[in-house]
């Protein structure tokens, strides 16, 4: 089920209905059959795997649990001195790492088959080529459960924080059930900790009409970007970089920053309404983006983007490699041959090269993705190493320190994240020449301007000036106009949503004023929203992981 | 201070409403250009007397008969729901629509739609069936007629299939926002253009000549239907030259026609009995007649009606009688318009792509 369906609305709403008709104690449970119902619409065979990522969770957190509690009250019993407690910890703590690493491995065991197997045959059958060898590998054709790197990363962490003592493994396989695959989240995340989110979801959530207005509200803010912004230059982008030998310079511009209007547009449109659908339950899901595009530098950028993954991957694998005993040892081996600066890198340089691998390969199965993976990465590093730079620059010239330099600043990071994205779409060496395109090249290939009168005439509406550039991409001057007005939109609220609340701000409004904004918003979406018959239900972009 | 916030939401939610309702009639497509079919569903309703035949079908129901020449020269009452590439079960929704406001004596039911029991062009299902009115009929049209890629909920609210629109609105959906004009006779759309018949490309063998089980099944169901209603069913099939009107599938519908009693009439056959010139008497090339082949038609089947039980002269009825005058006079008027403008230009500008 989409979040862009009737069908999905329709779910909500009934479901909206039965939950404030049940007593509060029990709005879990029709959460839980919500969550259940919602992933057996693709199939029966779907609601087995979150079940085998949900009962081997509660299983190993509770087993190591249980060792928790048996080894507090033998050291307890046993009145032991210091050293012998130490001994026993340690014994007591390998036996739960051994649970631990059993139910990572199983887990995310799951989502690499489903996920890379076919990546992994490729690129053993790309190698045989290379040696001579002729056929064809079979590729598995396996459908990917909705959300499955959501739930699974999200259940590991709570596995991994049960091991750290963080809190107390949940006793009830329902509740935990329902932490693995709440519904909303389960499409585009956000990957929230279970010490969190347990209190919103087993709490008692009276009927909030303020809470249902905020939701909605949210909801139809992100149907706002998703449909008019996101699926309106999606597509055009897309006709662009996947015909590279057909379209330069300009073109290449407007695909890579369509590319990335696309995929913010999508992707935080897809999360405003999965944290609107969850507001209107009472519960308040974690924020996943704090206006990235104003970021100064792109480690700021990763902060404030998707920042429920970067924080698991700087949790869950930054901190535990970059002080691991290969981390150790590598500081050490660089100390040695290096110095101490390279000493109290290295740590540094290992865990933040893993977590960007994992990146890039959670993004995509491909190599394009780990490329832009260490990219990213390699990027990162570099302003990490030329901070020094940047700190004497801020101190020698002064216009560094004036407002108008943070917004050359914001500018600087949205083209330097474009830049990055082309890795992602783009084979590796063909990056650069798109980029020297776009600097150099023509207006459009030859083979476009050669049947583009006829490729124009296809778009309704184009026409003029606009019209004829980007009909051969599939817009028109109507679409151009659209996309103008919805992204400076978007811009405007995420500038004001720098200072103050915008949502809030606009409750403080008259009611008309309210409802006037809100109903001219329902109707934008409605009227040039992309959707309806011969619209592909195209997944949010983020359903994919 | 909760009364008065009460009463600004339900009149802002009266608003809304009014709005999207106001909306919904801008962007929905007014048919009242080259495309006029997608109003013939809903002129049926502006119907003030009953009617003695109907006829159902496709396009080959719709171009066909002309239902003013049998007034005119029989004074049978008819009309005609038919819609380009209405599919059967559509058929059987009109029928048990119409059933809801008038009980004919005769229905007339083109067969040819047997041959697609499923739609292709979802423009055509909306053609059909957004002027309908609601009803179970209508729901139950829509759910057996639906393509894949259709929702139900975008026939309740246009609006949602249609919202996009607005890029190609033109002039003629400002005349109409409140109202469109009539645009068929009873329910036929009449053409007085000449294109006689050219050269089709050869019937393509087949591999199986039988009939969608679910086209048999709504045949039957129109069957079962007129019986319980005591109404006599006819089938027809039009002459058509194209698309091929297989042997194999005539064979079939005459076979059943006999085992249930029914009058099967086949025009392609009956053409010279008719009298249909195909130089003269159709305008796109003999896949449709225009107005002298359908008025041709009306004279072969209206002896043919006249002898079913309950179809009547009717025009010692002085009520009807005005209410068809009406009628004969805006028919002789637009034919007598397209033929002046057909004989001047060569073509009919409404429904020439310019």
């Amino acid at each position: 089920m989409s979040l862009v369906s009737y069908e999905f609305a329709a779910f909500c709403i009934a479901l909206l209905v039965v939950y404030y008709l049940v007593p509060g104690r029990h709005q879990w449970l029709i959460l839980l059959a919500a969550s259940c119902l919602f992933y057996a619409c693709g199939g029966p065979v779907y609601l087995l795997y979150p079940l085998v990522t949900t009962v081997t969770t509660w299983f190993l957190a509770g087993r190591i649990g249980r060792i928790t509690e048996k080894s507090k009250a033998y050291i307890k019993e046993q009145n032991m001195d210091r050293e012998a407690k130490k001994a026993y910890n340690r014994q007591i703590k390998k036996r739960q790492r051994r649970l631990m690493v059993l139910g990572l491995v199983f887990n995310f065991g799951i989502l690499a088959v489903l996920k890379y197997t076919n990546f992994v045959l490729a690129n053993v059958e790309t190698l045989f080529h290379m040696a001579g060898m002729e056929g064809e590998m079979e590729y598995a054709d396996w459908l990917l459960p909705l959300g499955i790197s959501y739930y699974t990363f999200q259940s590991m962490g709570y596995l991994i924080d049960v091991y750290h003592r963080k809190y107390e493994p949940e006793r009830s396989p329902a509740r935990l059930a329902l932490f693995v695959s709440y519904f909303p989240q389960m499409t585009a995340g956000p990957i929230s900790r279970f010490d969190r989110l347990k209190e919103e979801l087993f709490s008692e959530h009276p009927f909030s009409a303020a809470q249902l207005k905020l939701g909605a509200e949210r909801i139809l803010w992100g149907y706002f970007k998703k449909l008019v912004i996101a699926d309106r230059i999606g597509p055009a982008a897309s006709v662009i970089t996947a015909s590279p030998e057909l379209y330069g310079g300009p073109y290449v511009l407007f695909g890579m920053v369509g590319h990335v209007v696309e995929l913010y547009a999508d992707f935080s449109g897809g999360i405003d309404i999965v944290l609107g659908v969850s507001q209107m339950f009472g519960i308040r899901l974690p924020e996943n983006f704090e206006r990235p595009f104003f970021s100064k530098n792109l480690a700021e950028f990763w902060r404030r983007w998707h920042m429920s993954l970067m924080q698991w991957f700087r949790e869950y694998i930054f901190y535990p490699v970059s002080t691991s005993h290969a981390s150790r040892r590598l500081s050490g081996f660089c100390g040695r041959v290096f110095g101490k600066g390279a000493a109290n890198r290295a740590p540094v340089y290992l865990a933040s090269v893993t977590v960007w691998l994992v990146t890039g390969i959670w993004h995509g199965a491909s190599w394009e993705f780990v490329l832009w993976g260490l990219a990213n990465c390699a990027v990162l590093l570099a302003s990490q190493e030329l901070s020094g730079v940047y700190r004497a620059c801020r101190k020698r010239f002064a216009f560094m320190n004036r407002p108008g330099y943070r917004y050359f600043e914001a500018v600087r990071t949205f083209f330097v994240f474009c830049i990055l994205q082309m890795f992602a779409y783009y084979p590796f060496p063909l990056v650069f020449v798109m980029m020297g395109s776009m600097l150099t090249g023509g207006l459009i290939g030859p083979a476009i301007a050669a049947d583009g009168a006829a490729a124009v005439g296809s778009v309704a509406g184009s026409g003029g000036f606009f019209g004829t550039l980007c009909g051969p991409i599939g817009l028109s001057t109507a679409d151009l106009a659209v996309l103008g007005f919805a992204c400076a939109l978007m811009l405007a609220v995420e500038i004001c949503g720098r200072s103050v609340n915008v949502r809030e701000k606009i409750g403080k409004k008259p009611v008309l004023i309210q409802y006037l904004l809100f109903f001219g918003l329902f109707l934008l979406v409605l009227t040039t929203g992309v959707y309806g018959y011969g619209y592909d239900v195209s997944q949010f972009i983020y359903n994919r992981f | 201070m909760k009364k008065k916030t009460a009463v600004l939401l339900l009149a802002l939610a009266l608003a809304s409403g009014a709005v999207i309702a106001g909306l919904t009639r801008l962007l929905v497509p007014k048919y009242m250009g080259l495309v006029v079919e997608g109003n013939f569903t809903a002129e049926y309703y502006q119907e003030t007397t009953d009617h003695d035949v109907l006829i159902l079908g496709n396009c080959e129901a719709y171009e066909n008969v002309s239902p003013i020449v049998l007034w005119r020269e029989f004074g049978i009452t008819s009309y005609i729901r038919g819609n380009a590439q209405q599919l059967i079960a559509q058929s059987y929704y009109l029928l048990e629509d119409t059933l809801k406001y008038e009980t004919p004596k005769t229905v007339v039911f083109s067969v040819s739609s047997m041959q697609q029991f499923e739609q292709d062009n979802e423009s055509y299902n909306r053609m059909t069936l957004d002027g309908m009115r609601w009803s179970p009929s209508k729901i139950n049209a829509i759910r057996a007629t639906m393509m894949e890629d259709e929702h139900f909920i975008e026939y309740v609210f246009p609006i949602l299939r249609f919202h996009e629109r607005w890029r190609e609105l033109e002039p003629d959906d400002l005349t109409y926002l409140f109202g469109r004009g009539k645009v068929s006779h009873n329910g036929y759309y009449l053409r007085a253009d000449v294109r006689p018949a050219g050269e089709f490309p050869e019937a393509r063998r087949r591999s199986d000549y039988s009939f969608d089980p679910r086209a048999w099944d709504y045949l039957e169901r129109i069957r079962r239907l007129c019986e319980e209603n005591g109404i006599t069913l006819i089938l027809m099939k039009a002459p058509a030259l194209y698309p091929a009107w297989y042997d194999e599938w005539d064979s079939q519908i005459a076979a059943y026609a006999e085992e249930n009693g029914l009058r099967y009439i086949n025009c392609i056959r009956e053409s010279d009995a008719i009298g249909i010139d195909f130089s003269q008497d159709t305008y796109d090339q003999g896949i449709h007649m225009n107005v002298y082949g359908a008025e041709k038609m009306a004279r072969y089947l209206g002896p043919i009606l006249l002898e079913t039980e309950g179809v009547t002269d009717h025009r010692g009825d002085p009520a009807l009688t005005q209410v068809w005058e009406e009628k004969c006079a805006y028919y002789d008027e637009k034919k007598a318009e397209q033929e002046a403008e057909f004989a001047e230009l060569g073509y009919l500008k409404q429904f020439t792509v310019q």
